[in-house]
């Protein structure tokens, strides 16, 4: 995990234990603090703003429910790695 | 509406934006009596092919950034297997437009990575331009955006 995930590891260890359970929350925003799951919300901006709402400046996740568009592609790489050409 | 028109330059179609923290973070803030970070300039690139926006790290630390969510990414050198980031709650300031208009979105969820070796600052993803008009204007070498 990231460095920065490890301050939501709690929430996202809560997501992927109940995620089973929330087949009828597809496509829904989860809103998580530590192991308490605040709610479900139609937008994303609606679960940000009531995240702050609810815990402030504390740490809270909020995270699509199984949908495809939980998964981002990038045409341009955005990873740092060795260069995999060879210079001539 | 917001309209704005630009040149695309050798990076290609790029745009100038402030980026601040989310509004419900700023309202927060307020609130507890802090100073928020001021709103930083941003050099974008629009980026169709980037489903979803993204900035550089650098404004994460500069801006007092915290993680709200989290992303699986997949790009050309992660293959199948996604490789899972921190998204952060943010908004946008764009300015300048034809009218003088000015288009802000309050709350708007984006990835961070180091993109200081390509000469930009973020990509504007299909994301933020699903709610926009976008078009290229290849042989006059220009594109026009409007919110």
């Amino acid at each position: 995990m990231s460095e920065p995930l490890e301050t939501l590891a709690a929430e996202l260890e809560t997501f992927n234990e109940k995620l089973p359970e929330w087949q009828d929350q597809t496509n829904r925003f989860v809103l998580i603090a530590e192991r308490d799951v605040l709610g479900f919300f139609d937008t994303y901006a609606d679960a940000v703003t009531a995240g702050y709402k609810a815990r402030g400046l504390s740490p809270f996740l909020v995270k699509q429910v199984g949908a495809f568009g939980a998964i981002a592609n990038f045409t341009r790489d955005l990873f740092r790695g060795p260069c995999l050409t060879t210079a001539s | 509406m917001s309209h704005h028109s630009f040149i695309v330059t050798n990076s290609g179609p790029l745009l100038e934006t402030h980026i601040g923290i989310s509004l419900p973070k700023l309202q927060v803030m307020s609130a507890a009596n802090q100073t928020p970070p001021v709103p930083v300039l941003a050099r974008m690139l629009v980026d169709t092919g980037a489903s979803h926006t993204s900035i550089d790290q650098k404004f994460v630390a500069a801006l007092g950034l915290t993680p709200t969510g989290s992303v699986a990414v997949l790009t050309p050198s992660t293959g199948a297997t996604p490789h899972m980031m921190p998204s952060y709650d943010v908004a946008f300031y764009f300015v300048n437009g034809h009218n003088g208009g000015t288009h802000t979105i309050s709350i708007q969820t984006v990835t961070a990575c180091d993109l200081s070796a390509q000469g930009i600052d973020g990509l504007i993803g299909r994301d933020i331009l699903a709610n926009t008009t976008l078009t290229c204007v290849g042989p006059l070498g220009m594109y026009h955006l409007s919110f």
